[in-house]
């Protein structure tokens, strides 16, 4: 039972290396799903349904699949991996930032989603209310657009964190299993379930797993409560 | 001149065709017309959200449109301050901050209207900290005028300003319109679809049917060049009077107003005022048409304390009915039917009594 809480050096960095790549991927994503998020909201144009279909592809595709388009592209012999392999020495696959790039990749849809429904929520009489006030787009967009969408932007930077810490098939394919560089939580999980009679290891990591989780879902739908309460006023 | 503004445009929109063209002087302008008809449209145009197909907008000396010549300076660089129907207020931001919001974007040396004078003139002092959602609808709509006037436009557009507030706050808000373009001699463009909203503030008229200009000019030279003549019984005229506070009598419940022309003084009669209504104020007066009654004599013995004594300028048959303007000291139109007309043998330049009872009265107190 003690081994319940006991967590090895390598249960640790993959506790640590899942938090790593959540966090960056969000943080890397946010920007690109405000822009994208705030682009599909506010423009129509000819092809929109197209490329909302490009965008939102991964959040469909099965991740592994994913993972393989990203090998196609990126790895040592792809399309623009061998590349930059061979230009610059780069190698993406198979490391820290190829398991960071799957993780992106996946979770920007879903960011992107809720944040263009934050900012389809936000009435664009607001935004020319802040216009006959002198402000340029830019500013409006700043003071006014993404404060009143922010609920919605924050609520999707939390799904993007949550679906980012239970990202499998695309690091796996795409970064591999290698404990202490790709090896997340759902890769170690993985990797002990692999294993006869590492039970409790498993059980450990799961146990983990499904605290982190929830706790992301649950800032999550507190925010979105808050969010449709603003947008009901 | 130096504050009129220049308008000219058309705008295709589907069905929808707008084509208007106007000068708009210094003092207030009502548009009125029914709802979807272009007033908005106009509004629009001239804030610069909407780009008409072709047109010239001048304000002051500054052209901000010209599609001819590819001018089109965008609504953030247009010296207007904009108030909206649902005021628009920014539900993040503070009341102070949404006041604050089109001062701060303007350049320093710009600013002539001070924060202080905005404030306490519309008396939204205490609303400063609170969020717009804590204010009422009154209180929203002073704040979005507020709002506005800091960006010390040199014109303002109000869109239905009265929609979105009860009767009983409409008076309040025109109160502080009154007092706006009082102090700030800003000239205005007041949008509604309700006349007598628009008469309270200004007697200056264009109207608006179909996205075409119907008319343009003083309501009574609207009405006597039947330009304005009821429709249907819907459309009704209304007498807009300005006069003075002469006599308060709480006891007995009556007010009495008194207008001048010449040495000729006119008293009417109201219901009392609001408690310490001060003597001599200027109020506008309200009466509509169709309350007054003619009378070839006076009647003494008659509960109708007004009794207005004078000669018949214009009579104007209309969908038998007749309109007919009686100069009392002050132009007063009256609705009459075509048989009273008949049996009273109602002529130009007749002398006539103005009965109505002293209800019928409606003061707004607008200074």
């Amino acid at each position: 039972m003690t081994d319940l809480f006991h967590f090895t050096a390598s249960d640790l960095s993959a506790i640590s290396l899942s938090l790593k790549v959540a966090i960056w991927s969000s943080v890397i994503a946010l920007p690109f799903a405000i822009a994208i998020g705030w682009f599909l909201a506010r423009n129509h144009f000819r092809g929109k349904a197209l490329l909302e279909g490009v965008i939102h592809l991964p959040l469909v595709l099965p991740p592994v699949v994913t993972g393989y388009l990203l090998l196609i592209i990126l790895g040592t012999n792809g399309i623009i991996g061998k590349w930059l392999y061979d230009l610059a020495g780069i190698r993406i696959a198979f490391s820290f930032y190829a398991a960071l790039l799957a993780s992106v990749v996946v979770s920007f849809p879903l960011i992107t989603r809720s944040i263009r429904l934050a900012i389809e929520l936000v009435d664009v009489k607001y935004e020319e209310a802040a216009r006959t006030l002198g402000a340029s787009r830019l500013k409006t967009f700043l003071s006014v657009t993404l404060p009143m969408a922010s609920p919605g932007i924050i609520s999707g930077f939390v799904l993007g964190f949550a679906r980012s810490l239970g990202e499998f098939g695309a690091t796996i394919t795409f970064a591999g299993n290698i404990e202490g560089e790709t090896q997340t939580l759902p890769l170690a999980v993985f990797s002990y379930m692999q294993v006869p009679g590492q039970d409790t290891a498993t059980f450990r990591l799961v146990m983990i797993s499904v605290l982190l989780s929830l706790l992301a879902m649950i800032v999550a739908e507190f925010l979105n409560r808050r969010a449709i309460k603003r947008s009901k006023r | 001149m130096k504050n009129v503004i220049e308008f000219q445009a058309t705008l295709s929109r589907g069905q929808f065709q707008f084509d208007m063209k106007c000068v708009f002087g210094e003092g207030i302008t009502g548009i009125y017309g029914p709802s979807g008809h272009g007033k908005t449209t106009l509004l629009q145009i001239v804030n610069g959200l909407l780009s008409p197909d072709k047109g010239l907008i001048r304000i002051g000396d500054e052209v901000v449109l010209d599609k001819e010549k590819k001018i089109d300076i965008p609504s953030r660089n247009r010296k207007l301050g904009v108030v909206f129907q649902e005021g628009r207020l920014f539900p993040h931001l503070s009341v102070e901050d949404n006041l604050r919001y089109g001062e701060k974007l303007l350049p320093k040396s710009q600013r002539h209207i001070q924060f202080d004078d905005v404030v306490s003139t519309l008396e939204i002092g205490h609303l400063l900290k609170k969020k717009p959602e804590q204010c009422s609808g009154g209180e929203q709509q002073r704040i979005a005028m507020g709002r506005a006037l800091l960006r010390s436009p040199q014109l303002l557009l109000m869109d239905e300003p009265f929609s979105a507030v009860d009767v009983a706050l409409r008076e309040q808000i025109l109160v502080y319109l009154v007092r706006i373009h009082r102090k700030y001699r800003i000239p205005m463009l007041v949008v509604s679809h309700d006349l007598p909203d628009i008469l309270r503030l200004t007697d200056e008229i264009l109207m608006v049917r179909d996205g075409r200009i119907e008319a343009f000019g003083k309501y009574l030279d609207l009405v006597l060049s039947r330009k304005m003549l009821p429709r249907s019984s819907g459309e009704g005229l209304l007498n807009v009077i300005s006069l003075y506070v002469d006599e308060v009598d709480e006891e007995r419940g009556i007010t009495t107003l008194t207008g001048e022309k010449g040495e000729k003084k006119v008293k009417v009669h109201c219901e009392a005022c609001n408690e310490g209504v001060a003597l001599g104020r200027e109020v506008k007066v309200s009466v509509p048409p169709g309350d007054i009654a003619i009378s070839l004599h006076p009647v003494p013995e008659i509960s109708i304390q007004n009794q207005l004594e004078g000669n018949i300028k214009r009579l104007l048959h209309e969908n038998g009915q007749v309109v007919c303007l009686v100069d009392v000291g002050f132009p007063l139109l009256v609705e009459l039917t075509r048989s009273s007309t008949e049996r009273l043998r109602l002529e130009v330049g007749m002398k006539v009594f103005c009965l109505f009872k002293s209800m019928s009265v409606r003061v707004s107190e607008l200074t």
